[in-house]
């Protein structure tokens, strides 16, 4: 007879026996396997020569890789620090009472749940050279700045970058939206009582409240910034040059355009690090100032 | 008892999740097209693989990127069930399209885990393919002989036949005729004749060359076939002189493309939409009159004639002519766009090597070259191509020196890197030979992904 608890150890067992197998064929085996082809030279169809620590050596000396972790630490910043105030801002507004609410708030959402295919061609049209953005920009006598925006290597960078912030920013502005409907309004009204004017009830009041969906909003954003791809992919293809590659899309063309595997591995774990430490320093200093509800 | 029920759950539970997790998703193919026979299905999975006989009842699959709903391709594709069923009237083929660029990611896979179709097509992979013995011997094939010598690094691999070449394409620079003659300009005989044709064109309102650089291949192509005579005029062995490293990335034949091109962007003799526009949309500039060239493939004719339908441009004769150097020098790069192979582990290798066979036929093969506009890869195959511009192609081909391109020796990612550089140049950014630095240290880093050609 098998001890009670032996018993319960064993079914417990069975029960989470098919979850870990999957677990360990789908993400363990190909993490382990992807270690070690990231130390070989391997095209995915000729046998993996091993080449020791070359391909994490020339990943900095990759002019193309460097210029991808520029262009994409530049997009998580730009989340940062103007894409966050921003759905800030847009949450306020349209936490208010005014007709139109409703529909101001699907407008905003809407791109975050519109075919970014779609979305591509409709910016698409709008930014190339005869598109209605520069057809605006004559109408208003600025002909100086007509460009070929997407085409051109000095605004094509600026351009992405705009485009990732207004496809995040209804997302975020919603994490911020639910943030603000869940601060009790009795905070508010002692503040008032007090005497605290409008921005001090913002500053001692809001934004320590809105900590928990700030420390969301921007973990968010840091990964979606270090993983952008969709859209440079999309829109540019990391061009003209290599002017708008992002680190991920840079990997995936070393893998699938490049052939050379083991090199876009390599990428790819640096990259997870990267990721990983940025998150947990986030997480951490974050964590710290978020008030007890 | 109690025990029992629970084992008997978690298996069940193992069960579902497995049955689940290995459902064969043949929905992420883009068009899987078989004849509706469930017969022939069902007897192709209790065949015993030894389908020898013109009797058996099978299903045979064939993968390709390429067949979409051209009339040409459709007809193809007509020609060869047609043609098979009189080999195997009990034979079903299924046809395994998925369009574009995934195909090539989907077909490794598929090898590398078993699944590969009977027979399939695959672009420029016959040397890495035979070399890891994922395809079948082809060198007994009666059409294996018959091949042209000058294509043999794009169907064999150590001596052995690994494929059958679709057809050998050429390309190069079309021209509207009509505004050539119109501005009283002769077909260029180098650069400067280049230069001063492009000149008059602008001149006259109209935009000298229309590019789809957004489509990178378009780019790629450009700049390749650009580079074929500077470079091989330089050394008839460019590019395995890149590969030894007796010439380089960042040598003078590199730099003087780059530098043409940036005079190019300057004078303004490319379309200001060069790099947010893809090729259909430059095929439009061009069949429009908006532009007087394009550099493209043997495709553009007939993509002019259905832009001239179905667009509502006039219609205009076209020419071609091949680029040059500054000393007029011109050298063709040969391509094969499609090559067709036997999956070494297929279980009707008699039937897969029998619809190679079919497809190598003059009633299936020709069709497909004329439809293409290539040359055939099978010598002794007298076509009619009844597009005038075409015609204009292939004497421009018999004319002049043509070789497999240069390209052929250079890693993917140095390439990558060159044709960065070219679009680079071509979104009006000063060419700097420093640019250049980056593919040659490329191609030194990957040298070890190049298999070379056979001689």
């Amino acid at each position: 007879m098998l001890k009670a608890s032996t018993r319960e150890w064993w079914t417990g067992f069975w029960f989470i026996l098919p979850a870990t197998a999957l677990f360990v064929a789908f993400v363990y085996y190909p993490f382990a396997s992807s270690v070690y082809y990231s130390f070989t030279e391997w095209d995915s169809i000729r046998p993996a020569k091993f080449i020791g620590w070359d391909n994490y050596a020339f990943l900095l000396e990759d002019s193309k890789m460097l210029q991808a972790a520029k262009n994409t630490i530049l997009i998580t910043l730009f989340g940062i620090v103007v894409q966050n105030p921003l759905s800030l801002l847009l949450a306020i507004l349209l936490n208010r009472s005014f007709r139109t609410k409703v529909l101001l708030r699907v407008a905003f959402y809407l791109p975050v749940v519109v075919s970014l295919v779609v979305t591509s061609i409709v910016w698409g049209q709008i930014l190339q050279y005869d598109g209605l953005l520069n057809h605006l920009l004559e109408r208003i006598g600025l002909l100086a700045w007509e460009r070929d925006w997407l085409g051109d290597t000095r605004s094509v960078f600026p351009t992405i970058i705009a485009l990732t912030q207004w496809q995040g920013l209804g997302y975020c502005a919603v994490i911020y939206l639910a943030g603000l409907q869940a601060i009790p309004q009795d905070l508010y009204e002692a503040a008032k009582m007090d005497g605290a004017k409008a921005v001090n009830r913002f500053v001692h009041v809001t934004l320590p409240m809105l900590m928990p969906a700030t420390t969301v909003v921007v973990f968010l954003t840091i990964v979606g910034g270090l993983k952008m791809f969709d859209i440079p992919y999309i829109m540019t293809g990391g061009g003209p040059g290599s002017a708008s590659y992002t680190l991920t899309l840079a990997i995936y063309n070393a893998a699938f355009r490049e052939n050379t595997y083991g090199y876009a591995i390599a990428g790819g774990i640096v990259l997870m690090i990267f990721i990983m430490a940025v998150t947990l320093l986030q997480l951490r200093v974050m964590r710290r100032k978020e008030v007890e509800m | 008892m109690k025990r029992k029920r629970m084992l008997l759950a978690s298996l069940t539970l193992v069960l579902a999740t497995l049955i689940s997790a290995c459902g064969a998703n043949k929905a992420n193919d883009a068009q899987t097209s078989t004849a509706p026979d469930s017969a022939a299905s069902e007897a192709s999975a209790s065949s015993s693989g030894s389908a020898g006989g013109t009797d058996d009842s099978f299903t045979i699959r064939i993968g390709a990127w390429f067949i979409d709903d051209r009339p040409f391709m459709q007809q193809f594709k007509a020609n060869v069930e047609k043609a098979y069923k009189e080999k195997y009237p009990k034979a079903s083929i299924q046809w395994d399209i998925t369009l574009g660029d995934t195909y090539a990611d989907k077909l490794k896979a598929e090898l590398a885990s078993d699944t590969a179709p009977d027979v399939f097509f695959h672009q420029g992979k016959t040397a890495a393919f035979g070399e890891v013995g994922y395809l079948a011997d082809l060198s007994g094939e009666t059409w294996a002989s018959k091949l042209n010598p000058g294509a043999k690094s794009a169907y064999s691999y150590k001596d052995t036949v690994y494929a059958l070449p679709m057809g050998i394409a050429s390309s190069g620079i079309w021209y509207n005729k009509k505004i050539f003659a119109d501005l009283g300009i002769e077909v260029p005989k180098s650069w400067a004749e280049m230069e001063s044709a492009f000149a008059k064109i602008k001149a006259a309102g109209i935009t000298p060359v229309a590019a789809g650089f957004k489509d990178a291949w378009t780019a790629s192509m450009t700049f390749n076939l650009w580079m074929q005579p500077y470079g091989n005029e330089s050394s008839p062995t460019f590019g395995k002189d890149l590969y030894e490293g007796k010439k380089r990335l960042d040598g003078p034949e590199v730099q003087a493309v780059m530098t043409h091109l940036q005079e190019m962007v300057e004078k303004g003799y490319l379309n200001k939409t060069a790099l947010s526009i893809d090729w259909p949309q430059s095929a439009e500039l061009f069949t429009s009159g908006k532009a007087a060239m394009i550099v493209q493939g043997p495709w553009m004719p007939g993509t002019a004639q259905e832009n001239f339908q179905t667009k509502g441009h006039t219609a205009f004769d076209l020419g071609y002519f091949p680029f040059r150097t500054d000393k007029g020098y011109a050298k063709l790069s040969l391509g094969i766009d499609q090559s067709l192979s036997v999956n070494a582990k297929t279980k009707h290798l008699q039937p897969a090597k029998d619809l190679v066979g079919v497809i190598a036929s003059p009633e299936v093969y020709g069709p497909f070259n004329v439809g293409s506009g290539t040359v055939p890869a099978i010598q002794g195959m007298q076509l009619d191509y009844p597009n005038a511009a075409l015609n204009d192609l292939l004497k421009v081909v018999d004319e002049t020196e043509s070789g497999m391109g240069y390209e052929i020796y250079v890693p993917a990612s140095a390439m990558t890197s060159l044709v960065e550089t070219f679009t680079k140049v071509a979104s009006g950014i000063k060419f700097d030979p420093k640019d250049l630095t980056e593919a040659q240290k490329k191609l030194e880093k990957d040298k070890g992904t190049v298999i070379l050609p056979a001689e």
